[in-house]
Order: structure tokens, then sequence, then C-alpha cells
């Protein structure tokens, strides 16, 4: 089971709650997700040698962490100690022209996105950027106010989605309660400009919105590690029998499939032959459907996971066309929130966090499925 | 010395003139009357009619929109307000429809307009029951169905609301104003009745005909009639315009507002990704309410006391407006809500919701008393026309004059028998 450490010693996430020294549990190693490339230009011996004096950095990281966790025992969340995930923070990436995940203007356009960004390290905690905002008093987290299941402000005014668990998580580890996140909704076309503005003049400290990690993006701003591998699949009507209408994309061929307009989905409508019916707002879709105007929706999983949720008669189905990794964006250059979210997130993987709030927002439509194992950069 | 047979063409062509003046007076005086009468009991009130049909629209998506940002639960008086505005909608249809017989282009819009109602209701009540669930979908309902309201049927009203404007300022200017015709006729008359009296006075060498002396009269009678009426009709017609103006411009501001709330809950619910559209809209909205604010306003309805608050109350629903459409454009959409529609036991009654009701109860009191000002001004200029004796005055005086012009000259005929 994921989120228990073999050895059973406490992770680090304490720490990074409370600023301590180190960001813990790294030591463990994350294992490399099946097929994915080595690094380009590195052996098998040097990638050896540098997990092993890695792993020396992170057995001594971790023990720091165990007495600062024991000196930090009794207060509330921010000095709990956390069980430690199974996966390290320390595997390699296997990026192959990226130099780092915080949006410099370094990185080539060519990446390997799931393995852009830098791995957690003990001085995050105090970093400049992360003490800005704990000097702030609250962080300020962009998402989006209508996405169902992930981020949305529910009837009662209050945020809650799958992204709002991992911001309530963040906030968690900087402040010691979730209470001192500050949510600002942002439009999808707004979340870029908004983080690559002043510190100043920017309205969020950080945007978890399903925003998927890709080259275009890394050159503009950071992101974390991946905290959950969407897919494109298709939402169809239920058969009375309780099957699906249709199973895959190639079954719509000179049917209607609405998207979002300008996204990846399109393409794959087209290829199918099926005809793409466009629109702004991804529940749009669902009232086509609904209507019968179109016979399938195309987009992400966790998307239609949020349609599926609002109609007992329609159900996801198909093979995940293209992956789409979700990341945490942070300011550019902003290296040691990026390091500091990192550590969070392999926490919040680790703890059991993630999957309590997969199994409450997306489990019932999308069936089970574990954290995807974070890859760094460096 | 004047032949008989002259003597006959005289009053032939006296006759003639006097009745030909008689009629045109009677024609041009009533035809002005039945206009005044037409404009201001048939054209306004349809005028009036397809323009609270416009407001109904826009009151009912703002309801709609406004109840979802309320919560799961629909209140009753947002259900009751919205049932309202369609029987509303339904009633006002079905009497302009029997209003626009004749008129093929309006009769097609409210036609379009008849089929659309249902659909749009069943779309907003899609939107209600999934709202009752928490559902999203009750956005992209409410949003389908304000996208028709907006982008098809109030258009096709606004082509009634149009051609009903035009065709009340059009029948005002043509119940009022110096019927130029009628002026010409009866001058012309005159000139023969001049002519034929100089003739008689010539040839019996005596200075006056009594007949067509009479004759002149009336005539001179029909002159000062439409010249009075004319000026009396202007006069009431130029009052009435600056009425017509007034409710035109606070039944406008009414629709406004409506469109200015439904935009409003509409820019929290679609929550920024809609480009910015209800923000401008709402933004745009609220400003065009600011003629029924305007010094201009204020000078026309003669500073009353409706009128000054209006312009506060309005004062304050765009402030409250803007408050929130600033809110929700920063992302802080659950404060804009509540600044919108209230919250706890206030919701739905709270927020902008008191300042909203202020002026829709100040528009509708200033629509009412310019309306029934409208109305006492277009039945002064048919008055001025002699209202229902229009026709059949001018009529008699031409008809006496024409006989008082034979009878003088058929005195100096008998002369010859």
């Amino acid at each position: 089971m994921r989120g228990q450490r073999p050895d059973g010693r406490p992770g680090l996430s304490g720490l990074i709650a409370s600023g301590g020294a180190g960001l813990g549990d790294a030591g463990s190693g994350r294992a490399r997700p099946t097929g994915t490339a080595p690094r380009p230009g590195r052996g098998r011996a040097v990638r050896r040698r540098m997990v092993r004096r890695r792993s020396a950095w992170l057995c001594a990281l971790a023990l720091a962490a165990v007495t600062a966790s024991a000196c930090s025992a009794g207060t509330d969340m921010v000095g709990a100690q956390p069980p430690a995930p199974t996966v390290g923070f320390g595997s390699v990436a296997p990026s192959t022209s990226s130099t780092g995940g915080s949006g410099g203007a370094s990185t080539a356009p060519t990446c390997d996105a799931t393995a852009s960004s830098l791995a957690p390290t003990a001085a995050a905690a105090n970093g400049p950027d992360v003490t800005a905002i704990k000097n702030q008093g609250y962080i300020r987290v962009g998402v989006s106010a209508d996405q169902y299941l992930t981020g949305y402000l529910n009837s009662a005014g209050h945020e809650e989605g799958f992204d709002i668990d991992l911001a309530d998580a963040l906030g968690q580890a900087l402040f010691g309660t979730p209470k001192k996140v500050q949510f600002v909704a942002l439009s999808t076309a707004d979340r870029i400009p908004d983080l690559r503005a002043s510190a100043a003049t920017r309205k969020v400290d950080v945007v978890i919105d399903t925003m998927t990690i890709n080259c275009a993006r890394l050159l503009q701003v950071g992101f974390s590690a991946v905290y959950y591998t969407a897919s494109q699949k298709l939402l169809v009507d239920k058969k009375p029998d309780g099957t699906p209408s249709y199973t895959s994309i190639a079954q719509l061929a000179g049917k209607k499939v609405c998207a979002q307009s300008g996204s990846t989905s399109i393409a794959a409508i087209q290829a199918a032959k099926a005809t793409a019916m466009e629109v702004t707002n991804v529940t749009d879709c669902l009232v086509l459907l609904q209507e019968n105007t179109v016979q399938a929706i195309s987009t992400d999983d966790t998307l239609l996971a949020g349609l599926a949720k609002q109609d007992p008669n329609v159900t996801v189905v198909g093979v995940g066309l293209e992956p789409e990794p979700y990341g945490i964006a942070v300011p550019p250059n902003e290296k040691d929130l990026e390091e500091y979210i990192n550590g969070v997130l392999a926490q919040y993987e680790s703890d059991g966090g993630w999957a309590a709030s997969y199994a409450k927002w997306f489990g019932p439509s999308l069936g089970p499925a574990q954290p995807p194992a974070a890859q760094y950069s460096d | 010395m004047e032949s008989p047979h002259r003597l006959w063409i005289m009053l032939l062509a006296a006759v003639i003139a006097v009745l030909l003046a008689g009629c045109v007076a009677a024609t041009g005086l009533s035809g002005r009357q039945s206009t005044a009468e037409h404009t201001a009991q048939a054209t306004e009130a349809l005028y009036g009619e397809v323009q609270d049909l416009s407001y109904n629209l826009a009151d009912a998506n703002a309801t709609a929109a406004t109840a979802l940002l309320i919560g799961q639960v629909t209140p009753k008086p947002f259900t009751d307000r919205f049932g309202s505005d369609i029987t509303q909608v339904e009633d006002l249809l079905s009497a302009a429809s029997q209003r626009v017989t004749g008129d093929a282009t309006a009769s097609h819009q409210l036609k379009l307009l008849a089929e659309q109602v249902p659909e749009y209701s069943q779309w907003v009540g899609q939107a209600l029951a999934n709202n009752r669930f928490g559902y999203p979908v009750a956005g992209a309902y409410l949003r389908q169905a304000s996208a028709m309201l907006t982008g098809e049927m109030v258009p096709e009203v606004d082509t009634v609301i149009t051609e009903e404007k035009n065709a009340t300022e059009n029948g005002m200017s043509s119940a009022s104003g110096t019927d130029w015709l009628t002026v010409g006729v009866c001058v012309l008359a005159l000139a023969m009745l001049v002519l034929v009296g100089s003739r008689l006075a010539r040839s019996t060498k005596r200075r006056m005909n009594l007949g067509v002396a009479a004759a002149k009269l009336a005539v001179l009678v029909l002159l000062g009639w439409t010249f009075t009426a004319a000026v009396g009709s202007s006069n009431a017609a130029s009052t009435a315009r600056g009425d017509f103006d007034l409710i035109v411009q606070t039944q406008v501001g009414a629709s406004q507002l409506a469109t200015s709330e439904a935009y409003v809950a509409l820019q929290q619910i679609d929550r920024g990704e809609d480009g910015g559209k209800d923000q401008q809209r709402s933004t745009a909205a609220l400003a065009a309410l600011g003629p029924v604010t305007s010094a201009q306003f204020q000078a026309a309805t003669g500073e009353t006391e409706a009128s000054m608050a209006a312009a506060t109350d309005i004062k304050a629903m765009v402030s409250c407006g803007e408050a929130a459409i600033n809110q929700a454009g920063a992302g802080n959409y659950a404060q804009a809500i509540i600044t919108t529609v209230g919250s706890g036991s206030d919701v739905g009654q709270g927020g902008c919701e008191p300042d909203a009701q202020h002026v829709r109860d100040d528009l509708s009191a200033l629509t009412g008393q310019s309306q029934g000002h409208y109305d006492t001004d277009m039945a002064s200029v048919s008055s001025a026309y002699a209202g229902g004796g229009a026709l059949e005055l001018p009529l008699a005086l031409g008809l006496l004059g024409a006989v008082a012009a034979a009878w003088g000259i058929n005195r100096r005929l008998a002369e010859y028998r």
C-alpha cells in the first residue's frame, strides 16, 4: 500500500509544515514509472553513483527529520509526523533537455513534462519564497470555481474538489491549518499571466487547477511534480441494460462529439471521422448530450467524471488517448517554493491523503487509481 | 350685367368650393383626430405591451439566474416571480398578436417568440431541477436559456418595439401640426367666394350678398378651426412626445435593470470561463440605467419626488451591482454572491435585491405617471380637433356655407324669372 514507509520510520512532512530543517522520507527513492527512458548521455554506473550519493544525503535528512518531528510532537498537524511514502524523492528524472522546472527561459521547447520539477530539499522550507508566504500568513491558491469534482464553488459558497483537497494539504503543511488557504478563482486564460506578474501585483501564489504540464507552459511558469495523470476519454449514454452506448471513439465515426474549443480532443474526434461540436464550457456538452444533440463528450477523464456525477445515465468509457499530467503551477524561478510543494505532494501521496481524495471525488466514475510516481529533473 | 347662365356657373362654383372646403376640412380634422386616438389607444398601447413583454422576459431571466446563486432550493418568491413573468409574457403575447394583425413583420416576430417561450421555460426548469442537486450543469442550462433569450427572443421583441416606437412617434407627428391641404382648399374656396361676391356686387349694384357672405364666414371658420386645432394639437402632442420619451426611458430602464441583474448573476455562475463577456454585459447594462438618473430626465419629470427617488435608488443599485461585478472579476465569487443575494436568513432578500426592488418600484411608478400624462395629452390632441365631432361639424359647416351661397346667388337668379 502506498503511503506507508517500508521501514516504518516517519517522514518529514511535519517538518515541512513547521518549517523544520529537512524534507524527509526522500531516502526511500521514487520508482521511475515503467516505460520511461533513462536520461540520455548518462550510464547506468553514473546513475547508481548518483543514487548512492543521494541516498546517503537523504538518510541524513531523514535522521534530522526524526529528531525534529520528535521535538514537535504534541502540536497539531503542524508538528505531526505522517507516514512516509513508499517511493522516494530521489529518483533520477528521465528528462531529455529540461534544465529545471522553475520556469526559467532555459527550458527547451522539447522536454519531459512529467520530470521537469525540482526534487524536494531540506532548505526549501526556509527558502525566500516559502518564507514570504509564511510571513504573509496565508497562501493564495488560484483554482477553478466551475469544475465539478476538481475545483468548484458549492451551493454553500465553499470551494471543494480534488484540487481543493490538495490546496488544503498545502495550507496544512505551511500553517498547520487549511483555513489559511485563500482561494482565488482564476479563469483558464488568467492562470499563467497572473503567475508571471510581479509579486506585488499577482493575485495568487500558486495555481492548482487541473493544469496540464507541457513544454510550452514550462517556459513560462514552474510546475510541481505530477499529482495526477488525466487522460482523454469519452462520456456516453448508458443503454437501458446499463452498458455504454459506445465504447470507443472509433465507433463514433459520422456521429457528433462535443469538446471544449481549442482542446486536443478536437483533433482526436476529427481523426475518428466524427463531427466535433465545440463549446466554451464543458458543462455545456452535458446539456448537448442530454438533448441528444451529440452522442458523446471527449475531454479529460477528471472533467468527464464531474459530468458523469451529474447524470446517472451516462458513463465514462474509452482507453486514455493522451496523458495529461497535472501539476501545481508556481511563479517562474521560485525554486524553493517548487521544491517545498514537491515535498508536500510526496507527503500527501504517501499519507493516504491523495488516495482518500481520489476515492471521494473520482473513484465512483473512474475506478481505483494510484498517485503518479514522482519524477524530478535533478 | 351678368346673364343667368353666368350666375348659375357662379352658384355652382361657390357651392362646390364651400362643399369641398367642408369635406377636406372634415377629412383632415377627423383624420388627425382619428390618428391621435389610434396612436394613443392602439399603437402606443402595443408599444407598451411589447416593452412589458421585453421586461418580463428579462425579469424572468434575472429571476432564474439569481435563484441559482441563492442555493440548491429556489425560494418560493423566486419561483412565483418567474411563473408570474412567464404568465405575463404569454398574456402580453396574446394581446400583442391580436393588435398587430395586418403587420406581417411584427406578426412573424411575435409568432417566433410564442414558439420559443415554452422552450425557454423548459431550459430554465432543467436548470432549477439540476440546481436542486447542486449540479453545475444547472448553470449550463441557464446559459442555454439565457443565450436563447438574449440572442433570439429579445431581438425579436426589439424589432417589434422599434417598429411600434417609430409608429407611435410618426402617429404623434401626423396627429399634430398644420393641415396645409385644408388650408389651401379653404383659401381657394375663400378666393372663389370673394370673386363671386365681387362679380355679384358689380352686376347688382349691391355691396353685399348675404348668402355669399355667410358662405365666406363658414369657410373662414373652417380655416380658423384648422389653424387653432393645429396649434392646440401641436402643443399637446409636444407634451405627449415628452411623456412618451419618459415612458420609453423608464421601460427601457426597467428592462436594463433586469438584464443587468441576469448578467451579474451569470458572471458568478460562469465564473470567469466566459472570457469576461458577462462582466462587460453586466457593466454595460448597469451603465444603460444612467439616463434615468440624468439631469435631463429630472428636468423632464419636473424633478418629482418619484424621479428623485428613482435617481437615488438607481445610484445605490448601480453601486451594489458594480461591487458584485468587481468582486467576481477578482475571483472572489463567494463574496460576490453574498453582495448580490445576501447570506444566511437574509439570502434572496438581501444584497442588491432591496435596491433592485426599489428601482423596479420607482420605474414602475414613473412609467405609470408618464403614461397617465401621455394619455391626457393625447386626449387633448384629440379634443383639439373637436373630438368625436371632427367629421360631422366641418361637413355641416361646409354644407351650411354651400346652402347659404346657393340661397344668396339664387336670389339674384330670381330677379331674372
